[in-house]
């Protein structure tokens, strides 16, 4: 019974802040303070346990992933709406789901956790398998020192009750390992690494961690992609037979085929001999993309690409994923993200031209675009106006229009294009 | 033509703070004045170069100022030499705190190479901020924008001249901010703190085209640029009072 009282309470407050317009992390912060064991308790309930997704980039999208293929299994999964990955978010997200009774229907939990809270939250959630998918340089006003985002990552990963699957192609967690943990990869083959224009934008660790190792092996490695998907070999690290999947990807580029060859690794693992080739293949296929990752949404009688970004390597790995430069682009960024030194060390020449700058950044960006010698159209801070000014643009032969956004600039663009249901549980 | 030799130290290692758009900016602006641009790059191991006319040396964390610290040292006599016969070097965070005598705090004690006479002590209180700094670099006071991130103070030797004063920020910790040495100067001014300061950009440029004989001037082809940069430097203007939360 101790459990009635601090969900009703959370509950109302959800409704009202939600009522208020928006999603709010703080009904989970108020049952955290109400009830301290609440993640404990719930989590517990899961027969397969709690699954983490840790890394700089694409945790979002591949906590997506991992969640359908095991859905395809015919797993019941408790999974935290995109970015509520801290601790009160993680239990708005249980309060919309708990009986008042504070049980769950569900058979594993895929979680995808803040860095810098993952040590603390694996104590309480205890996950049996730890996925780490890559260390990048971040948003420097949080993480100005890569190796210890670097650091996090892996003392959570040996917290792990059984699985740890990280990346082979990271300097700081390919060579992860644990005498007591089955530690398997994923990554991309050589050659493929080598023909993107900016490779995978994993930090460098500077020789300072991987000196004198062995080659390691990705039982998992993305071989080659095509304009639908992805080509992946399947493996073992001694014995076993290899298989091929080719899987269809719910967003273009190097960086989405590699989250999806983690979410394989992953789901492989968890799953054991469960693990069936041709439901993840079918999950793949019906696969819808991540908020604002690659999603098309209706603008006028053509279609907004939203492609999301949150620092210099997620906005060079998507602009190195455009196949040709747009014909219609909006770029806009705002205060969410404050310092964006950053976007001199992204090279922006896959765009032949930018229709509008937008958010509070868009001098910024203008001037950005200005030193580098892209022409554009307007500059226009207020995003309302600037998406007023895509819509009027006429008719592109692609019937896209790309909007190339930071995370708060998404959400307002989606809103105002007719989908405001974002966040549909925090 | 007069072309200017433009360094750039250990760009990879230095250069996770938009450091590229300060020699991006240098460069860019030079050649709308009609001038040539060889850039040249140093990276570890590489040969010492035998001269430049511009010097630019990034920010980076403690892991990778450590990484490149053997191949630093071996620049202590050329950098001083050069900043003697009247090379701007323009150092920026970390690579300020390189070119001091040296980093202390939080286990970090790095020689520096002495080109500041200042030393660098980490473990101050974070600031992730917007940054108003008022300077008297080669000429009359001006208005500088940018941002800052570091937790250092930094400690200037008797005699050593500050870059700037602090109007809205941390800086060195006193008031004062950055040191200069010359035409060289080091700051914790990031955004990159040139192309959004082009007056700045500007002294740069002339100090170090009128070492080698030639003349700088901005004109109607800097326009465009320097207009995009004032309207960014009055949205940082009014944001300046937001405090950012670093972990």
């Amino acid at each position: 019974m101790k459990y009635v009282l601090p969900i009703l309470l959370g509950r109302l407050v959800r409704i009202i802040a939600r009522a208020r317009g928006g999603g709010s992390a703080y009904p989970g912060y108020l049952v955290l303070k109400l009830l301290p064991s609440f993640l404990t308790d719930v989590t517990k309930q899961f027969d397969r346990g709690v699954l983490f997704v840790l890394g700089s980039n694409g945790k979002s999208t591949t906590t997506h992933m991992l969640s359908d293929v095991l859905r395809a299994h015919g797993l019941r999964v408790f999974t935290n709406p995109t970015g509520a990955n801290l601790p009160q978010g993680i239990a708005s997200a249980l309060l919309s789901e708990v009986s008042i009774f504070g049980k769950l229907q569900a058979d594993v939990g895929v979680l995808e956790v803040d860095e810098a809270f993952a040590v603390e939250l694996s104590g309480h959630l205890h996950p049996s398998t730890v996925l780490m998918l890559n260390v990048q340089v971040d948003q420097l006003y949080r993480f100005y020192e890569t190796s210890r985002v670097a650091d996090m990552m892996t003392d959570t990963a040996a917290t792990a009750g059984t699985h740890v699957v990280t990346n082979r192609d990271d300097e700081y967690l390919g060579p992860f390992t644990s005498s007591t943990l089955d530690v398997t990869r994923f990554g991309a083959s050589t050659e493929l690494v080598a023909g993107a224009p900016h490779g995978l934008q994993n930090a460098s660790a500077f020789g300072g961690k991987t000196e004198g190792s062995a080659p390691l092996h990705a039982e998992a490695e993305v071989r080659a992609l095509s304009a639908q998907g992805a080509t992946i070999a399947l493996s073992r690290a001694t014995g076993g037979g290899s298989s091929s999947l080719e899987i269809r990807l719910p967003a273009k580029g190097l960086h989405y085929a590699v989250d999806a060859a983690a979410a394989i690794q992953t789901a492989r693992v968890a799953l054991g001999s469960e693990f069936d080739e041709s439901k993840a293949v079918a999950a793949f296929a019906a696969m819808k993309p991540a908020y604002g990752r690659g999603e098309r949404l209706k603008i006028g009688t053509d279609e907004a690409e939203f492609v999301m970004f949150k620092n210099a390597a997620s906005l060079q790995l998507n602009l190195d994923a455009l196949t040709d430069a747009p014909e219609q682009v909006l770029l806009a960024i705002d205060e969410g993200t404050p310092d964006i030194s950053w976007i001199y060390d992204v090279d922006f020449s896959s765009l032949d031209h930018v229709d509008v700058v937008s958010g509070e950044k868009a001098w910024q960006i203008a001037l950005r675009l200005e030193h580098a010698g892209i022409p554009i159209g307007t500059v226009e801070p207020r995003i309302e106006k600037a998406i007023e000014l895509m819509k009027a643009l006429p008719a592109p032969a692609s019937k896209t229009k790309n909007f190339i956004v930071n995370y708060e600039q998404m959400m307002i663009a989606r809103k105002m294009l007719g989908y405001p249901d974002l966040e549909k549980r925090a | 033509m007069t072309t200017l030799s433009l360094l750039q130290l250990y760009p990879e290692q230095l250069g996770v703070s938009g450091d590229g758009g300060n020699v991006v900016a240098l460069a860019e602006r030079a050649r709308r004045a009609g001038l040539d641009v060889e850039l040249v790059e140093h990276r570890p191991g590489d040969s010492l170069p035998v001269g430049a006319d511009l010097v630019v040396i990034g920010s980076g964390p403690l892991s990778t100022l450590r990484s490149i610290h053997s191949d630093a040292l071996r620049f202590r006599e050329a950098l001083s030499d050069w900043a003697d016969s009247g090379v701007p070097v323009v150092a920026i965070g970390g690579g300020m705190e390189l070119l001091s005598q040296g980093i202390s705090g939080e286990g970090a004690d790095l020689e520096g190479l002495g080109f500041f006479d200042a030393s660098a002590h980490r473990g101050a209180k974070r600031r992730a901020n917007y940054f108003r700094v008022e300077t008297a670099y080669s000429g009359p006071s001006l208005t500088l924008f940018g941002f800052e991130d570091h937790a250092t103070r930094f400690e200037l030797a008797a005699g050593a001249s500050a870059f700037g004063t602090v109007i809205t920020g941390g800086g060195n910790g006193d008031g004062a901010e950055g040191v200069s040495r010359g035409s060289s100067f080091g700051t914790q001014l990031k955004g990159p703190v040139l192309p959004l300061n082009p007056q700045l950009t500007d002294r740069v440029l002339a100090s170090a085209v009128s070492r080698i004989g030639g003349v700088y001037d901005a004109g109607p082809a800097h326009a465009t640029l320097d207009e995009y940069a004032r309207q960014s430097r009055l949205v940082i203007e009014k944001n300046l009072e937001r405090a950012f939360k670093a972990m």
